[in-house]
């Protein structure tokens, strides 16, 4: 039945008036011209722009034709153009105000008007006048239309009364369908009410206070507080909410159950009271709970499609129901893939065959009389014509069983009165002075007689008692009490007997809520599992334009079909909606919900909105979207307890935690790796770059190493530094003369360069590895300098290129302005002659020093003296004639050993047999001003030896050792007459090592 | 005005020659033709190593070839030996000396001597020979 009137509500549903060609056209019924034939054709078709274009010319043309004036509103009113439709319908009343046709528009137009409510007295008022004034003919069609107007502003028992009164014979098909839908529709409004909640009363402060109190205190502690505040105020919600939970929390489950139940009936919104007694229903109830459970969770579901964990309980009530189908339905909007979602879908599919099972019903209590009373009252109503007969065998009944109800109902009539002892065998028996009054009124008992009896009954507790009285007051006009015994009843129990009776009621105490009808009605359709009819009230899909409501409606709707996208789109387009008017947090909350269940990059926007303004699940959906960890973790800490996906954001948290720490220590196995190779390769290119000994590292690793360097110094000094970069400072005046000079024949730098090749060959075959040139701190330098000279002075020059090693210098950069190379060339000249000459000349105090005294004169005579002996040869102890303590000279103490060495032995060979032998060791200054120290060996042996003697002689034996050593080391070979008994002196001398 | 350049080598006589513009150049490869050449110079540019003369044209202090003539100090020899000849030519000696009281002893010897370490730039050392010319 639902159903079906819900398909019949559904069009009327749809408001926009472009949707509802039900206006009255007056040219419709009335002879009319081509133009008005064309306008009517054109609205008839469809476009009422193009109508509207030629009745305006029309009504331009025959102003006071009140069918053009009518049928022009009508085509505003079908574009949307409600304030000038309204003012043509009341043109064309005004000139014709028989014609109903225009008051019925009007009556249409008023019926969406968005200040119905506001103006509805006024309205009616003036429709009125238009049924005073229309013909027989149409008073039933304009009553339709005020009807409803009267059901659009909640008037609904007015509407249906007014209805009522068209039914008369005689009255047509067409009006008779119209009536019929209306009240279809009216029935369906109703219904639709009963999903209001009730009106909550007024609790002091102090009451909130304590119930604030009582939610912190642990459940044991708040029941008490809860239970008296509940029996208080039995209408208020929040009361009974906590002792719910408080109940649950102790155990009592089947009273928290009822509990909730009273608690969703007075409030069909409270969705968490749908959602915990569906949950409680579901867990603890058996195969009787299951419609209740049912019931529950699908009002939760509909008020909160979110709740997604709620598919799976009604799943399980399905199954225990019988329904495998329905399961396997709500199994997939559950869209889970838990081992419980699995392990249902497995049980609904294995179910078959099984059949719904019924569930039973209860009978209320009767009074039972005694027989002989029972079988007077049956007699008396056999005395039905005879009222004197009747009133004996009652009054006798009576007499029997003061109480038998049925008697004293019969009887009232007959003597418009009950008998005191009725009244006083009931007055403890709630139910049954409820009974008897009931039973009274219908005998057409005055309210003054039987509400006492009522009053006393609500004083028993007798729940019905309740709505008798609250009828009562709602006759008497006492809306205020008819309220108060109303909710006093809806909370009295859960689905009491008169529950529908009590909502209808409610319907005629409260002013219809403004809302629009079409989102309860689709409420009402998704409690019934009807979501394909709620979105065909709603008007079908989501699009631009549509109000935030109505789009949140929608997206409800798909969301409880399990349609997420199209649910996500919806609630998208409301979050744009409000966020344009600023009010957005009711559908960013929802887009974040079906967004945490179905993430599409598309929500980004919103979904950041909703995060900024603290909404928890837009966390947990942009955590799916984007690197979770910071969204994960603000959900975590911001989202409620009861969230839907908190168990999803642990287990994912969980996950990356241990994923973090896996990819933590692999990073810092990676980085420890990284650092190791890093150090190697710097380690490598440190070897590379810096491997190998300096000059002056070199000397010490190898002192003989100094002959060479002593070359190579003399040779950069005198062939590169004095003849060729002195002649940089004059780069200015002839620069091209300067640049051969350092170019040419080949560049000073690369004589540098392979100079000092030559001496790392040299260090290298003396075991001693010296740095690259690049990076020798004494060599190195000069080149770049020589280089860099080169370069400036390049330009200037056809010499021959440098070499590719020096031209990928640094140093080679492109040389700058004329002006500025003049003086970078001039400092390298300075440089040069200063910084590098000096150097060079550091270098050379860096040789050798044997200081040569008696006792180590004496070790190495020792030496000389046991091999002579063991060869058999003459010896003679040397004298030694020092000048000094001792001598310094600059030589390798190997070198100035194996000189001294020879020398001896060639003196003691030339002294042989007998001769003499003398060491000395001087200090002279020769001719050319210089500080000579001199080792001389002499012997007493006749004949002499000339220098050309050993110069001549070949290398590697006796004198000629000495001489190329002392050569060598830069001395010179000298030999001189000494004085006898000896006769000459054959020695070396060397420069004094400067200080 | 004729300058004496006395070197083992050609470097400076080429590179005076070049750079050093308005003054006769003239080279005297040993001592004979330093003191063939002296007279009437206006200086005498000495370097101070011959490793590259024969030994037989090296001489010692007095100005005679000897077995024991050094190469390394020639130049200052073959001023000596002209100095003892009584040529008082100006002269340049270019040499680095370790021991600075060295080079002005020897200066105070061989007078009129000036000895030009190799720090000094052709510049400075042109600078010197204007001051002579001047």
């Amino acid at each position: 039945m639902i159903l079906l009137l819900l398909l019949c509500a559904a069009p009327l549903a749809r408001n926009p008036p472009s949707a509802l060609p039900r206006g009255l056209l007056l040219t419709a019924a009335a002879p009319v011209a081509a133009p008005a034939t064309s306008g009517l054709r054109l609205l008839r078709q469809g476009h009422p722009g193009e109508a509207a274009t030629v009745l305006e010319k029309l009504l331009a043309r025959e102003p006071r034709n009140a069918a053009y004036a009518n049928d022009l509103g009508f085509a505003y009113w079908r574009l949307g153009r409600a304030a000038d439709a309204e003012r043509l319908y009341r043109r064309a009343i005004a000139l014709d105000p028989a014609r109903f046709y225009a008051w019925a528009n009007l009556a249409e137009l008023f019926s969406a008007a968005p200040d119905r409510w506001e103006r509805a007295d006024e309205i009616l008022a003036f429709l009125g006048q238009g049924l005073a004034l229309a013909p027989p003919s149409g008073i039933a069609n304009l009553s339709v239309r005020i009807a409803d107007f009267e059901r659009s502003v909640g008037r609904t028992a007015q509407a249906r009364e007014r209805l009522l009164s068209l039914r008369e014979p005689g009255l047509s098909s067409g009006d008779e369908r119209r009536i019929n839908e209306l009240e279809g529709r009216i029935a369906l409004e109703e219904r639709a009410r009963a999903t209001e909640d009730w009106p909550e009363p007024a609790v002091p402060p102090q009451e909130l206070a304590e119930l604030a109190r009582a939610a912190s205190l642990p459940p044991a502690l708040a029941l008490p507080i809860t239970d008296r505040l509940s029996a208080e105020r039995p209408g208020w919600q929040a009361a009974r909410w906590l002792r719910a939970l408080t109940l649950e929390s102790v155990g009592r489950i089947d009273e928290a159950a009822r509990e909730l139940g009273v608690l969703t009936q007075l409030a069909p919104s409270h969705a968490r009271g749908w959602r915990r007694l569906g949950e409680i229903l579901s867990v603890h109830g058996g195969l009787l709970e299951a419609d209740r459970a049912d019931e529950a969770l699908r009002q939760a579901l509909a008020l909160e499609p979110s709740w997604t964990g709620l598919w799976l309980l009604r799943a399980r009530v399905a199954l225990r129901r019988g329904r495998a189908a329905d399961a396997l339905v709500f199994l997939k909007r559950s869209a889970s893939g838990s081992e419980e979602a699995q392990r249902l879908t497995q049980l609904a599919r294995a179910q078959a065959g099984s059949a719904p099972l019924s569930t039973g019903t209860s009978v209320p209590p009767s009074r039972v009389p005694t027989s002989e009373a029972q079988a007077l009252y049956q007699q008396a109503q056999e005395w039905r014509l005879e009222p004197e007969l009747a009133r004996v065998d009652l009054l006798r009944a009576l007499q029997l069983s003061p109480g038998f109800v049925e008697a004293a109902a019969a009887l009232y009539p007959i003597i418009s009165g009950v008998p005191e002892a009725t009244v006083q065998a009931l007055t403890d028996d709630g139910p049954g002075l409820l009974d008897l009054a009931t039973q009274l009124r219908r005998a057409g008992a005055s309210i003054g007689l039987v509400q006492p009896w009522i009053d006393r009954a609500v004083e028993l507790g007798t729940p019905e008692a309740r709505f008798e009285r609250a009828r009562l007051h709602a006759e008497l006009g006492n809306r205020e009490g008819a309220l108060s015994d109303l909710v006093a009843y809806v909370a009295s129990a859960p689905r009491p007997p008169h529950l529908d009776d009590a909502r209808a009621l409610r319907a005629q105490l409260l002013p219809a809520p403004r809302i629009d009808s079409a989102d309860i009605l689709a409420r009402l359709a998704l409690a019934d599992d009807l979501p394909e009819l709620a979105l065909a009230v709603l008007g079908g899909h989501c699009i631009e334009g549509l109000g935030s409501g109505r789009l949140l409606a929608l997206g409800e709707v798909h969301e409880f079909a399990g349609e997420l996208p199209a649910a996500a789109d919806c609630y998208q387009l409301a979050a744009r909606v409000k966020l344009a008017g600023g009010a957005d947090f009711e559908s960013l909350q929802r887009l974040s919900r079906v967004a945490a269940r179905a993430p599409s990059t598309a929500l980004l926007p919103e979904l950041r909105v909703a995060a900024a303004r603290g909404i928890p699940d837009a966390e947990w959906a942009l955590a799916q979207l984007e690197p979770p960890l910071p969204h994960l973790d603000r959900f975590l800490a911001t989202a409620p307890e009861g969230d839907p996906f908190l168990a999803d954001a642990r287990a994912v948290k969980s996950s990356l935690d241990r994923r973090s720490s896996l990819a933590a220590e692999h990073r810092q196995r990676r980085n420890l790796a990284l650092a190791l190779l890093l150090l190697a390769m710097a380690l490598l290119a440190s070897w590379l770059l810096w491997a190998g000994a300096t000059v002056e590292t070199a000397l010490v690793r190898a002192p003989s190493l100094f002959p060479t360097l002593l070359r190579s110094v003399a040779e950069v000094r005198h062939d590169v530094i004095k003849h060729r970069a002195s002649v940089l400072g004059l780069a200015g005046e002839n620069p091209a003369e300067v640049a051969r000079a350092l170019l040419a024949p080949e560049p000073a730098s690369q004589v540098v360069a392979r100079t000092y090749e030559r001496l790392r060959t040299a260090a290298r075959a003396q075991g001693v590895a010296m740095r690259r040139l690049a990076r020798e701190p004494s060599f190195g330098p000069l080149v770049r300098d020589l280089a860099r000279a080169e370069t400036l002075l390049r330009d200037h020059s056809s010499a021959p290129a440098l070499s590719p090693a020096l031209a990928s210098s640094p140093a080679l950069a492109p040389s700058s302005a004329p002006n500025s190379r003049a003086s970078e060339l001039s400092a390298l000249d300075v440089r040069i002659r200063t910084v590098h000459a000096q150097r060079m000349a550091g270098l050379l105090r860096l040789g050798p020093r044997t200081r040569l005294d008696k006792s180590a004169l004496a070790v190495w005579i020792q030496a000389v003296e046991a091999e002579v002996r063991q060869g058999g040869a003459f010896w003679t102890s040397p004298s030694i004639l020092l000048q000094g303590m001792e001598i310094e000279f600059p030589v390798e103490q190997a070198a100035l050993s194996t000189i001294f060495t020879n020398l001896l032995r060639n003196a003691q060979a030339a002294a042989a047999p007998d001769g003499r032998v003398i060491v000395r060791l001087a200090r002279e200054r020769d001719a050319a001003g210089r500080d000579l120290h001199v080792l001389l060996v002499g012997d007493s042996a006749a004949g002499g030896i000339s220098l050309d003697a050993i110069e001549s002689r070949e290398s590697g034996r006796g004198l000629a050792i000495v001489r190329d050593l002392t050569r060598e080391w830069h001395g010179h070979l000298i030999v001189r007459p000494e004085s006898l008994p000896f006769r000459k002196a054959i020695g070396a001398c060397f420069p004094a090592p400067s200080i | 005005m004729r300058i004496i350049v006395c070197e083992d080598g050609f470097e400076y006589i080429e590179r005076f020659r070049r750079f050093v513009p308005g003054f006769d150049f003239i080279r005297a490869g040993h001592f004979a033709e330093a003191l063939a050449l002296a007279p009437g110079a206006l200086a005498l540019l000495l370097d101070q190593d011959f490793r590259r003369t024969p030994r037989s044209l090296l001489i010692d202090a007095s100005g005679s070839p000897s077995a024991e003539a050094l190469a390394d100090v020639q130049g200052i020899l073959i001023l000596r030996a002209l100095r003892a000849r009584g040529i008082a030519t100006p002269a340049l000696l270019f040499a680095d000396l370790d021991d600075a009281s060295r080079g002005l002893r020897l200066e105070r010897e061989l007078s009129p001597l000036s000895i030009v370490p190799s720090t000094e730039g052709l510049g400075q050392i042109t600078a010197r020979l204007r001051l002579l010319a001047a």
